[in-house]
């Protein structure tokens, strides 16, 4: 808030000609990097999108109008017609009745919106209950409409269930495996190859050779035979930790390269050498001197791993090696959106591939923001 | 039926004939005498179902495939007329065929099953698609004594191998003996199947062509097992001795080299690789209509056995079809795309998106037949009643709560919404078509009455929690049960209604999903809370093999392993079983080796009537709609027919009378 | 001399490389409990046969399944060095024979895909470069971010669909089961011709996209430098310009990126070739490591890596050849 007040009161000393003071010369690192991700048109763009979608996350069970696992009888239905004119007159926001017909010979379902009467959207209902965020206990949801109808904004699949609150839910899995796979990533990478590079020498050569090793073997065979390990009776949440790790155990050999390469560039300066003579600890000095410096290339690694990771899981619960249901991450929606009735009669249950397209395309902006921003020689 | 015309007098005869001699045989399985009328009316047969064993002059005229007649031109084969036996079996067929043409289908993997793989069983004799009515096949007769401990097979003079050698009873005798009682092959003896109470049978060659089976008790099923896959020649009954020998080490003393060759270490490896029909080996004689010809890790090839010892009435010799085309699909999306596009010549669909099929039906160039499954209960549940947990080995032995969780499950909804409403609710037990079937079994707590279900867990002393959401043990935990379940071809979706029924009274079931192979080893060792299959051989003819059926505690329900282990290793191991199932054991031991009909028929009664009062089995819908795509221009495929593993499969659909319109667009 | 030296070093390292794989590989294959024998039981179960444990029993001893895994994992390296890779429980066939069958596929698939990436990639990411800001520089950048952020798998589908209904193709693998087994002619070909092009797309769509962007990246670098003013204010043509020197140096780090190249393409073509069912060595692994075919399994990743490294080393050969500044270090 204050650099934009400073920032504010430099235009307005601009316009009254004083030229020799710019708050930027004096703001911190971090600003700075704003300032310049700010100019970024895709990188704002992805911003975005990764905010809503976090947000959307985070409020999942209240957002959602439906329990992502309760089945319906609006089996296989396109995304809800909302409309706003009934009988030629405005109305707020509402839903259409819809009947089922199944032609016995075909099987075909079609859909007879009664236009009779209008189903009002009302915000705030009562729906289904849920723990948010583990304790929060509550039942109020941010739109729906009564029982009778349904209102489905991504359509609903083979057991009637809402693919809004389904991708919603999957959303919640997928992203956060990212982030805590890069967790793990970057304490790997940094460990590892803070050894190397600081260290040098024997150490150097056999962190070298293990990360030749890894990258000898092909990415995708490598998961799916760690996702064949893992055991069949494992529950859920084991199991999501599980494919967190198995992806991170790929990834830290990018970050730890950069690690390396950095420290060995740095550790021959005179700043490092003076804090080793003056009798500073190894861990203090890579810490405190020599991890901030670029700390800005770290974050842009870890930035660009997110969405290998995000594809990663969608790749080995497409696979079947990864989570299952009843599980919904985005890859075990896509599952279901695997055949060919979904592509040629339910497009709607592919809004799952948008999802991860999107989360995908946010965070390489972003990244790419980031690493322009954060890129001294860049003009 | 028009056929009838075109039937030659000779054949017309014998089949009046033949319609005494088979009622004859239908009287081995014996049915109530009000009940007579279920048999299949013999004289309107021609739905190629039954044969009748023609005797052949000697101015028999035999047709054969160009293919072949091409090889016999060439002098590679003999004449039609000499690779026949004397008196091959004779199909009805409802069309005669036009010779030519493949058959596509997929497969998951190398050795797997696939559709059509029930054709390539060939077993002494055969069943219908009913599962009722046996018939002979590839033996001419068998016949038994008085109290059934002695069986005689007349195999078909001059039926042959694929390769031309002769079929004779000395390749079934080699088999006993040197497969079945090698000590390297079958450390612990042959296979369970063989014996009655503590001895083996003993096989005897009669005469070139008959050998004969006794064994010291009564063992009226081994009249089912022979037309089923256990006695499939060429793989779990005889083998062809003279193909067979030199990966045997008392015949081939190179045989051990002879499996480093393959990339095997000893000779017996080699040997069980080459022993099932499903193995993957293409050289291997059989007598099925027909042969693998070439294997590859993307596809296998079969093409038509010269000797197979069919004919259809106009003395055609089957199959029509020259060839099998079996692609490995490894990914079963992939597979069911295939289906839906006409990648495969005869496929099963998807029922929920049935629709699809519908709409290709013109692009993909094919048609859908209505067929059905035979199961009668597409998923059934069963509790572990061996549990090591002493109470939740108390709950689930309490019958009121298994019939509250049976009458918990609406299965009025799971028809409804995975069916189409075509399934049949009913309670898992056998067949109606079989003889000592009684209605009450289907209808056996399988009402939907939530309210019900809870009055009998109250009953029980099982109480809810602060909450009123879940039941708690006598010991103040939450009652949790994990279901353990593996992929099938149900619904997988059935599961998860299920488990939101019986949430409505209280139970916190968990679903865990895994792989066979686990599912199998944690049952096996009794660690498991609940499980799931399908209830398939439930027909008349399936539900009499020896411990086959899914209601056997060390099946795939695995619902009394240690009771199991008691009664199987007589008092050494497992746990001793209350009396009233130590009984039931015993009736069934003795079911199987009942002495005439009327014991059949009344412990047989006995047996599912326990069965259905323990509800051990759990049903939820059954007889379940299997629509399959047929590609246009395949005929005499049936419009109706029941799929299922009591029938053998594909076995039961004469895939060998199926012909092309053109065959030389079907290459 | 040099040369050679830095490739018999390599080479050194990259067998010492494939040995921690084939430990890697056999530990893994390893540790699900259970083996191929009890998946076998399993799975003859499924189709309703009662299964005899007791012969099972022997077979396992048989096969050595029932000893510790630095047994098992000794013998079988022992072997495998002597070009005995044991024998595959699903296929009953030996392990090379499986492998040798589908190598070839492998193989082309993986050199056509890389033949397309750099045959589009190349001239698109220049092209996008000269016209920088320009509407075609923005629909190579969309493009480009589809192509990374799409997963080839999920369009396999969709692309083989269209491709029936438009073109009549069916569905899965690199041939009509008609064609298969004949020898080849007019047909076949063009039927082979029909089905490569959904694979290709599907194999190669995220590493074209990540190269146009390197390249236009790297080239825009280039072009930003000193020399190429000069040689502009000289009075040198533009195309000639452009590709003589800028292109020439730009290159290199494709090249050598080229490298990491060939693990993701041999990655993507494993579950593209599931997916799409196409006769190569991904669809093998992937059965052998659901069914525990330890032998099948860890065989086929000791081969997809060690292709990988003959695929890295190569590229690191023809980078030492075209940039001088590597080979003096």
């Amino acid at each position: 808030m204050k650099i934009l007040q400073k920032i504010k009161s430099h235009s307005k000393s601009k316009k009254e000609g004083n030229k020799n003071y710019n708050p930027l010369y004096s703001a911190s690192q971090w600003t700075l990097i704003w300032v310049k991700f700010k100019d970024h048109k895709l990188a704002l763009v992805g911003l975005i999108i990764l905010a809503l979608f976090y947000i959307a996350v985070l409020f999942a069970p209240i957002i959602t109008p439906y329990d992502p696992w309760e089945d319906s009888r609006y089996i296989y239905c396109p995304p809800t017609r909302i409309h706003l004119f009934h009988a030629g007159k405005i109305h707020r926001p509402f839903v259409y009745m819809e009947n089922i017909l199944t032609d016995p010979e075909t099987f075909n379902r079609t859909f007879k919106t009664d236009y009779s009467k209008p189903y009002p959207i009302r915000f705030f209902v009562k729906g289904f209950e849920y723990h948010w965020l583990g304790f929060i206990k509550g039942n109020r949801h941010l739109f729906g409409v009564v029982d009778e109808v349904g209102i489905h904004l991504m359509g609903t699949d083979v057991l009637g269930r809402d693919c809004f609150s389904r991708n919603i839910r999957g959303l919640q899995i997928s992203l956060t495996v990212g982030l805590i796979g890069v967790i793990i990533t970057f304490i790997l990478g940094c460990i590892i190859g803070g050894i190397a590079g600081y260290y040098g020498g024997i150490a150097d050569n056999i962190v070298q050779r293990l990360m030749e090793f890894i990258s000898s073997i092909p990415t995708i065979p490598m998961w799916m035979a760690l996702g064949a390990i893992i055991p069949s009776d494992w529950g859920n949440l084991k199991v999501y930790f599980a494919i967190t790790v198995i992806l991170a155990l790929r990834s830290w050999t990018g970050l730890s390269r950069q690690v390396r390469s950095k420290l060995l560039q740095l550790r021959e300066e005179e700043f490092v050498v003076a804090a080793k003579v003056a009798g500073t600890s190894d861990w203090k000095i890579i810490t405190t001197h020599l991890l901030p410096g670029f700390m800005s290339y770290l974050i842009v690694s870890l930035t660009l791993e997110i969405p290998k990771m995000i594809l990663g899981e969608t790749t080995l619960s497409f696979l079947g090696l990864g989570l299952r249901a009843p599980t919904v991450s985005l890859g075990v929606l896509l599952q279901d959106a695997q055949n060919l009735a979904a592509i040629s009669a339910y497009p709607w249950l592919m809004i799952s591939a948008i999802m991860v397209i999107l989360s995908v395309l946010a965070f390489n902006f972003v990244g790419d923001g980031i690493r322009d921003a954060a890129d001294p020689y860049k003009n | 039926m028009t056929h009838k015309k075109d039937l030659s007098r000779r054949v017309f005869l014998s089949r009046s004939l033949m319609a005494s001699a088979n009622i004859v045989l239908l009287g081995c399985i014996s049915r109530h005498p009000e009940k007579k009328s279920r048999t299949r009316e013999l004289s309107t047969a021609g739905d190629g179902e039954l044969s009748n064993q023609f005797s052949a002059t000697d101015n028999a005229v035999y047709k054969e495939a160009p293919m072949l007649a091409k090889k016999v031109a060439a002098g590679e084969l003999p004449p039609v007329d000499k690779r026949l036996p004397k008196k091959p079996f004779i199909r009805i067929v409802n069309s005669i065929g036009t010779y030519g043409g493949t058959l596509y289908d997929d497969a998951e993997t190398q050795g797997g099953r696939f559709f059509l793989d029930g054709a390539l069983i060939v077993a002494p004799q055969e069943t219908d698609n009913e599962g009722k009515i046996i018939i002979p096949h590839m033996c001419e007769k068998v016949e038994h004594n008085e109290d059934y401990t002695i069986f005689t097979f007349y195999i078909r003079e001059g039926l042959r191998w694929s390769d031309g050698v002769e079929f004779t009873a000395d390749d079934i005798i080699w088999w006993w003996e040197h497969e079945q009682n090698n000590k390297e092959l079958y450390p612990e003896g042959p296979r369970n199947t063989w014996k009655t109470g503590q001895k083996y049978a003993v096989f005897e060659k009669i005469s070139k062509w008959v050998f004969s089976i006794s064994f010291t008790g009564p063992f009226r099923p081994l009249i089912n097992m022979s037309a089923h896959e256990y006695m499939s020649f060429a793989s779990f009954f005889g083998q062809p001795a003279h193909y067979m020998k030199q990966f045997h080490i008392d015949f081939n003393p190179k045989a051990n080299e002879l499996a480093r060759s393959y990339g095997y270490q000893t000779w017996f490896q080699l040997y069980k690789e080459r022993e099932e029909y499903m193995r993957p080996h293409a050289g291997k004689p059989n007598i099925a209509p027909w042969v693998r010809i070439s294997t590859q890790t993307t596809h296998d090839v079969y093409e038509r056995n010269p000797y197979y010892a069919e004919v259809d009435q106009k003395g055609n010799q089957l199959p029509y079809i020259d060839k099998i085309y079996m692609s490995v699909v490894e990914d079963r999306k992939l597979r069911e795309a295939r289906v839906a596009t006409g990648g495969v010549s005869i496929g099963k669909t998807v029922l929920s998106q049935i629709f699809i099929y519908k709409r290709n039906e013109k692009i993909a160039d094919f048609n859908i037949k209505k067929w059905k499954i035979s199961n009668a209960s597409e998923c059934m549940f069963s509790f572990n009643l061996n549990h090591k947990d002493p109470i939740l080995r108390e709950i689930y032995n309490d019958l009121r709560f298994r019939k509250a969780m049976s009458v918990a499950i609406n299965r009025k909804k799971i028809n409804d919404t995975l069916y189409f409403g075509l399934a049949k609710e009913c309670q898992a037990t056998i067949d109606p078509s079989v003889s000592f079937f009684d209605p009450r079994w289907q209808t056996y707590f399988s009402h939907y009455d939530i309210d019900e279900a809870n009055t009998l867990l109250d009953e029980m002393g099982l109480k809810w929690d602060s909450n009123k959401q879940y039941r708690l043990r006598p010991d103040g935990k939450r009652l949790k049960t994990v279901v353990l379940y593996n992929q099938q071809d149900f619904q997988i979706e059935l599961m998860e209604f299920v488990r939101q029924d019986w949430s409505k009274t209280g139970m916190d079931i968990i679903l865990r999903e895994t792989d066979q192979q686990f599912r199998r080893q944690r049952c096996m060792s009794g660690e498991h809370d609940c499980t799931c299959w399908n209830a398939d051989s439930v027909e008349e003819i399936a539900t009499y093999l020896p411990w086959v059926t899914k209601w056997n505690p060390n099946n795939s329900l695995y619902y009394a392993m240690d009771w199991w282990y008691w009664y199987y290793s007589e008092g050494k191991d497992g746990i001793e079983p209350p009396d009233i199932w130590k009984e039931q054991f015993n009736t069934m031991e003795k079911w199987y080796h009942a002495k005439n009909d009327e014991q059949y028929q009344s412990l047989g009664y006995q047996v599912w009537d326990f069965f259905s009062k323990q509800l051990v089995c759990i049903g939820t819908v059954g007889y379940a709609p299997m629509p399959v795509v047929v590609k246009n221009g395949l005929k005499n495929v049936k419009d109706i027919i029941k799929m299922g593993y009591g029938t053998v499969w594909a076995k039961s659909y004469m895939v060998q009378t199926f012909f092309w319109d053109d065959p030389d667009n079907h290459n | 001399m040099k040369l050679l030296k830095y490739v018999i070093k390599r080479l050194s390292w990259g067998a010492l490389v494939l040995l921690f794989v084939s430990f890697f590989s056999f530990l893994i294959i390893q540790l699900p409990p259970g083996d191929y024998l009890s998946s076998y039981m399993a799975r003859l179960e499924k189709s309703g046969m009662s299964v005899d444990n007791k012969s099972m029993v022997a077979l396992r001893h048989s096969y050595g399944l029932d000893q510790p895994f630095l047994v098992q994992y000794g013998k079988w390296f022992y072997r495998f060095i002597q070009g005995d890779m044991g024998v595959s429980f699903i296929y009953t066939e030996k392990v090379e024979t499986i492998i040798k069958e589908r190598l070839p596929a492998t193989l082309m698939l993986s050199f056509s895909s890389l033949l397309v990436i750099y045959l589009i990639a190349i001239p698109v990411g220049v092209f996008a470069a000269r016209r920088q800001y320009s509407l075609w520089d923005f629909l190579a950048a969309i493009l480009g971010f589809i192509g990374m952020a799409v997963p080839g798998f999920l369009l396999a589908l969709i692309l083989m669909w269209i491709a029936y209904q438009v073109f009549g193709v069916s569905i899965g693998g690199l041939q009509s089961p008609q064609f298969m087994d004949q020898p080849m002619t007019m047909g076949k070909f063009i039927d082979l011709i029909k089905h490569l092009p959904v694979p290709i797309i599907v194999i190669t769509m995220s590493g074209t996209a990540a190269l146009i962007r390197t390249m236009r990246a790297t080239l825009l670098d280039e072009l930003g430098k000193q020399y190429v003013t000069t040689a502009r204010a000289k009075g040198l043509a533009e195309n000639k310009l452009i590709y003589k020197y800028p292109v020439r140096a730009a290159m290199n780090p494709i090249i050598s990126s080229g490298g990491w190249l060939v693990p993701e393409l041999f990655s993507g073509e494993t579950i593209a070739a599931i997916v799409l069912g196409l006769p190569t060595i991904g669809p093998i692994l992937y059965r052998a490591l659901l069914g525990e075919d330890m032998y099948l399994a860890a065989g086929c990743l000791m081969i997809l890596s060690g292709l990988t490294i003959i695929g890295l080393l190569i590229s690191d050969i023809i980078l030492a050849i075209s940039d001088p500044r590597i080979r003096l270090e």
